[in-house]
């Protein structure tokens, strides 16, 4: 018995000894770009600023803006690196970031960024249909929006569970958007979500379980961002292929910003300033398949999917998407989720 | 009730402290928060989502879901103790440690283990294709199935461990005097055996329906479109509909109290037992061999079952990362996925922070436990019971709601978050894994100060020792593999848990099922599977010397 | 009512012989019990005649049918066990119908029947109690009407009156000799209390080690023990081997025999001359006197009337000893 708390304290003892901290100068960084990119990014900052540590949380960015959100009291994030433009129009609102303007501000067209200098975009996300094209090719698969509710995709159809999913939020957002847009109200556009929930089979908990359903053989078809579905096909061979829509795709505006009253501001800038710099924006281009929203980038510097990628653009009112977001949202979850079955 | 002196004061400061700073006062925030709108202002808007058709719908599946946990588990624990308690066979007692396994096992290895052995890429599926040289996917491991099938894998052996410790006090004459009495083996097991068991199976049934309904990730994993009350509570919190969330969760608190009032009611009941002198016979003997080989077949399949989800984590930690998406048999084997952890100290941090957390989890839940259990049982305290009813109310609230109380209460300063805001630091992880566990530990102190007879204390001070030399020498090893047990079981629940940690985890405070986690969202197989082994492995070996310590320690019958 | 016949029995756990070469004849009504030590294979002796074990070899035979493969179930035998076992999720009425209820016994029978058996061992005042409520005598009483009621053709008891204490155990013991003789069913019953086996039964078989030492009517096997082993646990008797019986008594055994005598069958008479034995211990129950007398290299044991004479004998004192009786027994040292 004796030897057994001997153990214990042991143990103890190793762990606060274990616990030393070092004295470099800590960035926290909350970001869902990924682990590949973000371990990249710490590596390349840290040769450059050696007595800075970056430490990074990668989570959906929902619940990036969640988390933010909640610890307004005591911040922990330096710097929120990557969210749809409409989730930072929504913290800018809750007054959750800090002013700062980079030197590059002027290349971003004015959609892309704060009025404020709160945030500023850093990359361009088109959605695309994407399908599995072991089973379906360009033609056969949906391509258009409207195709996708089409009784034919009955339970083709696989979502990331769209909640918890910045992409998803802002593609369900828009469809009710444009609702609003074209026709005065919203009906016609929970009408498109009520058909597509019919025919979709399940919703999936996170992007890994939607890469695995739609590379099997019930479903075929997602909503989700090029640049994952690219990665995700060069990196791990999964059998992916996409669609821009015909009538135009939502074009996310990927953002970054600095988080108000945090504990490093200065050097959260100077990580701001290195992630947004020609060099890393033609390296996050080449190897993690991100479109750069600066137009100054030089087209030799970028690869040659972003220079062939021919789309065009739905004209959306994001203030009205960030605005409305959370409820329409809570509208789809309460009222449409699973109730078409 | 005896004169407190001042230490037992100071114990009753300190539970009373904890117990309204940390159980209490976080409840009252949900309660309150429940009730705010969306503007701010106090309405009955939260009590109004507690009954909307989709909050219905979520506590219906919810309910449902456990109801069938419940029975599945009662099927595989009682088939199984009957099997393992009635009959002879080889390697009883091997199979007998095998088949509880799942009790020490964190709920997300679970999960994990099963999503890679039965998912449409899993190992069945892809040993299908290998075989059969098909492409079709024979399994869609999704919804209900699954989840239902996780359920029943983790709790069974809840069912089982009550059963089984039922069945060993029951008289085996009385099942031979069935037989003598014309009654057949199936009319002897519902007449004699199943109703001597039924106060055992309530409880099993109460404790498994409240796991089932508390239960997050196997929802979170495979639940699809289909609502259950614990992730509609976190897809309402990222949503930033904080009243929603708090509405929901108190929806779930009320059903799971109101089980959890039914097992302290089932727990009062005395249960069926003859006084006689001599212990009663409860081996059986005289089955004939086909009974004994069918026994230990059935058994031995199902053992395999069980290991098999641990297998394929194994497996799956042995070949080489984003492999999964190719024909993996033809890979080689390789432990790159282990030296990739133990070689990166970033890849390091989740397993000593799990590990520092439930280690100051126990610390805490033995100080307050304890003592409570001290003042309860030995001081005779007023209000004792009232005392036992408030620390075993954690016990009905899942970890979600937990999570989500203390973020509400210490968000900001106040006495209980020592004068500043405790969300995002490191120690609202301990304490809420502390505050969920205490029930566990203080119900083990209270068993193990009663079965102390108090003459061995009484000898003891007429002994000429004091009250405090007492407690170290005769009360302290009495009780202790009792309490030993209990902060197992804390430390056990604490080391993987996932449910309130995904909602108050930060950077620095990232725990390995965090990790776990995230590896998975990346589809980083090898590196999930091998913390998931990792894992496994370590609580393995600290049951398996706590056994050990358990089984030197002095016990009087 | 049946007779039994076990012929040739043998039963081994793994490589242990618990029963080897049993052969009984058991007639109609006849209450016959089996005594030993514990661990002489007598409980498994009875689980076998039950048809709750299985033997080795050997057959069992209820009225010439031979049923040593047929399933507990279908025997009609009832047992009576230590520990009652009687169902605790029911009452006492419950219980008894237990048996009656799996014949499909009709309900007004049924009633007549439980309420017959009841009266018989007086528990009528008790039949809707739960069996937990009842002492253990009225428990036993319970678990031998749930036998009688269903008329089986042989009755099994293990150890029956063992858990009760002593005034109740007379008192069960008497009653059970009564009702046996008024119900009238072959009766087997095991103990390893040989005053209680020698009070209640007809005929006496004394195992040891798994095999039969000696069957027999109980003063058969009391004064006429066959050897050593039957002698010393039926009677408590002393056994003096060729050296001592020559010099105490002046008795010749032949070589390795030994002379058997009962305590009681021994005379300590008060001898202050030649201080050959000497009394180390007294104890005194009411009705009788045993000592303990130190005499050569053995201890013996003598039983005297508190009442007479011989019965005031203190500790210390030294005596001689005479034998009573004329009866001598011999044995081989068997």
């Amino acid at each position: 018995m004796l030897k057994f708390f001997n153990l214990l304290v042991i143990i103890f003892i190793v762990m606060i000894s274990g616990c030393s901290k070092d004295s470099r100068k800590i960035v926290t960084v909350y970001s869902p770009h990924g682990k590949e990119m973000l371990l990249e990014f710490e590596r390349r900052f840290e040769t450059v600023y050696p007595d800075t540590d970056i430490q990074w949380l990668d989570m959906g960015s929902q619940e990036v803006f969640d988390r933010i959100k909640t610890e307004r009291q005591n911040p922990i994030c330096d710097i929120w690196w990557g969210a749809p433009a409409t989730i930072f129009m929504r913290a800018e609102k809750d007054g959750l970031l800090e002013k700062y303007i980079p030197q590059w501000a002027d290349q971003i067209p004015a959609a892309s960024k704060s009025k404020n200098g709160m945030w500023f975009g850093t990359f361009l996300t088109p959605q695309v249909i994407a399908f599995n094209d072991k089973t379906l090719t360009k033609e056969t698969a949906p391509r258009d929006w409207n195709d996708l509710i089409l009784p034919e995709w009955k339970d083709k159809i696989i979502i990331r569970n769209p909640l918890a999913s910045g992409t998803m939020r802002v593609i369900y957002s828009a469809a009710i958007a444009s609702s609003v847009k074209n026709t005065g109200n919203d009906a016609e556009g929970f009408d498109w979500l009520r058909k597509l929930d019919a025919n979709t089979s399940s919703y999936a908990a996170d992007p890994t379980q939607m890469y695995i359903k739609l590379s099997g053989n019930n479903e075929a078809v997602t909503l989700w961002n090029m640049p994952d579905i690219i990665l995700q096909k060069t990196l791990y061979s999964y059998p992916f292929g996409y669609n821009f829509p015909d009538s135009g795709t939502v074009v996310l505006t990927d953002a970054i910003a600095v988080i108000k009253g945090s504990k490093n501001q200065e050097d959260a800038k100077k990580f701001y300033d290195f992630v947004t710099s020609e060099e890393s924006l033609s390296l996050q281009a080449e190897k993690f398949f991100r479109i750069p929203a600066r137009t100054d980038i030089p087209k030799d510097k970028l690869p040659e999917w972003i220079r062939n990628a021919d789309y065009k653009t739905l004209d959306l009112d994001w203030e009205l998407i960030s605005e409305k977001e959370s409820e329409w949202m809570k509208i789809w979850d309460t009222e449409i989720k699973g109730k078409s079955k | 009730m005896k004169k407190l002196s001042f230490f037992n004061l100071l114990l009753l400061s300190l539970i009373i402290f904890f117990t309204a700073g940390y159980i209490i006062y976080p409840l009252i925030s949900l309660l309150r928060e429940s009730f705010i709108s969306q503007d701010g202002s106090y309405s009955v808007g939260g009590f109004q989502n507690m009954f909307s058709q989709s909050a219905l719908d979520a506590s219906f599946n919810s309910v449902l879901l456990s109801v069938i946990t419940v029975i599945g588990s009662a099927f595989f624990g009682i088939l199984f103790a009957y099997i393992i308690q009635y009959h002879r066979f080889p390697l009883k007692t091997f199979f007998s440690s095998v088949i509880i396994i799942p009790v020490a096992t964190p709920p997300l290895i679970g999960v994990v283990a099963f999503l890679f052995l039965l998912s449409e890429n899993g190992l069945v599926s892809k040993l299908m294709t290998h075989v059969f040289e098909t492409d079709t996917r024979f399994f869609n491991f999704d919804g209900w199935t699954a989840i239902i099938t996780v359920h029943v894998f983790s709790f069974y052996p809840l069912f089982y461990l009550f059963v089984s410790s039922a069945l060993k006090k029951i008289d085996a004459n009385t099942i031979d005097a069935s037989y003598s009495l014309g009654a057949s083996k199936i009319k002897t097991f519902f007449s004699v055996i199943i109703p001597q068991l039924i106060p055992s199976m309530i409880g099993a049934s109460l404790i498994v329906f409240m796991a089932s309904i508390a239960s997050f990730s196997a929802p979170f994993i495979f639940g699809g479109s289909e609502r259950f009350l614990t992730t509609e509570i976190y897809s309402a919190k990222i949503n930033g509909d904080s009243a929603g969330a708090s509405s929901l969760a108190v929806m779930l608190m009320l059903i799971s109290v109101v089980f959890l009032l039914m097992l302290r009611f089932y727990r009062k009941r005395k249960s069926f037992e003859i006084r006689y002198k001599g212990a009663p016979r409860t081996f059986v003997t005289g089955h004939k061999k086909g009974a004994n080989v069918f026994s230990f077949i059935l058994t031995s399949l199902f053992s395999v079952m069980i290991i098999l989800p641990i297998l394929t984590l194994l497996y799956l930690s042995f070949i080489p990362e984003g492999s999964l998406m190719r024909n993996f048999f033809a890979e080689p084997l390789t432990a790159d996925n282990y030296f990739k952890i133990f070689s990166e100290a970033q890849f390091f941090t989740p397993f000593l922070n799990s590990l520092e957390m439930s280690v100051y989890a126990v610390i805490i839940t033995l100080i307050i436990g304890v003592s409570a259990a001290f003042l309860i049982i030995k001081k005779n305290l007023r209000g004792g019971n009232f005392l036992e009813s408030v620390i075993s109310l954690p016990y009905g609230i899942p970890g979600t709601v937990i999570a989500l109380a203390f973020i509400l209460s210490f968000n900001f300063p106040n006495v209980f978050s020592g004068f500043t805001s405790l969300v995002g630091t490191f120690w609202i992880l301990p304490l809420a894994y502390a505050v969920r566990n205490l029930p566990i530990l203080t119900q083990s102190a209270i068993s193990g100060f009663h079965s102390i007879d108090p003459s061995l204390e009484e000898a003891s001070f007429t002994l000429g020792a004091n009250g405090f030399r007492t407690f170290r020498k005769i009360t302290a090893p009495l009780i202790f593999p009792a309490v030993l047990n209990g902060a197992l079981l804390v430390f056990i629940n604490s080391i993987g848990e996932f449910v309130s940690t995904i909602l108050l985890y930060t950077y620095s405070t990232k725990t390995i099922s965090i990790e776990i986690y995230s590896q998975l969202r990346m589809y980083n197989t090898g590196a999930a599977a091998s913390y998931g082994i990792i894992l496994f492995l370590f609580v393995m070996i600290v049951v398996y010397f706590s056994r050990k310590t358990l089984d030197k320690s002095v016990g009087i019958g | 009512m049946a007779n039994l016949r076990i012929e040739n029995l043998t039963k081994k756990f793994d490589d242990h012989v618990v029963l080897s070469d049993i052969n009984f004849n058991i007639g109609q009504g006849e209450f016959f019990s089996i005594v030993g030590p514990s661990g002489c294979g007598k409980t498994t002796l009875l689980r076998i005649i039950a048809g709750l074990e299985f033997p080795d070899s050997g057959k069992i035979i209820i009225n010439g049918k031979d049923i040593t493969s047929l399933p507990p179930q279908k025997r009609r035998i009832g047992i009576v066990f230590q520990n009652y076992a009687l169902f605790p999720n029911m009452s006492v009425y419950d219980n008894i119908a237990y048996g009656l209820r799996i014949q499909k016994t009709e309900k007004p029978v049924l009633e007549s029947k439980i309420k017959s058996v009841l009266d018989i061992v007086s528990l009528s005042h008790k039949i809707h109690n739960s069996v937990t409520s009842l002492s253990g005598g009225e428990q036993q009483r319970v678990s031998l009407a749930r036998v009688i009621v269903n008329e089986p053709e042989l009755i099994l008891f293990d150890e029956p009156l063992s858990n009760l204490d002593y005034a109740l155990r007379i008192e069960t013991r008497n009653e059970l000799k009564r009702l046996q003789r008024d119900v009238g069913i072959t009766s087997v019953y095991v103990t390893h209390d040989q005053t209680e086996a020698l009070a209640l039964s007809d005929r006496v078989a004394v195992l040891n080690k798994g095999v039969v030492q000696q069957t027999g009517s109980p003063d058969d096997v009391y004064y006429h023990p066959l050897n050593n082993f039957v002698a010393s646990f039926i009677g408590h008797a002393n056994l003096f081997d060729e050296k001592n019986s020559e010099k105490i008594f002046n008795v010749k055994t032949g070589q390795n025999n030994f002379l058997a005598l009962l305590p009681e069958e021994i005379l300590p008479l008060k001898d202050e001359i030649n201080k050959t034995g000497q009394i180390t211990e007294v104890q005194f129950t009411g009705f009788s006197v045993e000592y303990s007398v130190k005499i050569f290299d053995m201890t013996v044991k003598i039983l005297c009337l508190s009442s007479s004479d011989t019965g005031k004998l203190k500790n210390g004192d030294f005596v001689s000893l005479k034998i009573k009786s004329n009866n001598l027994t011999i044995l081989d040292g068997q």
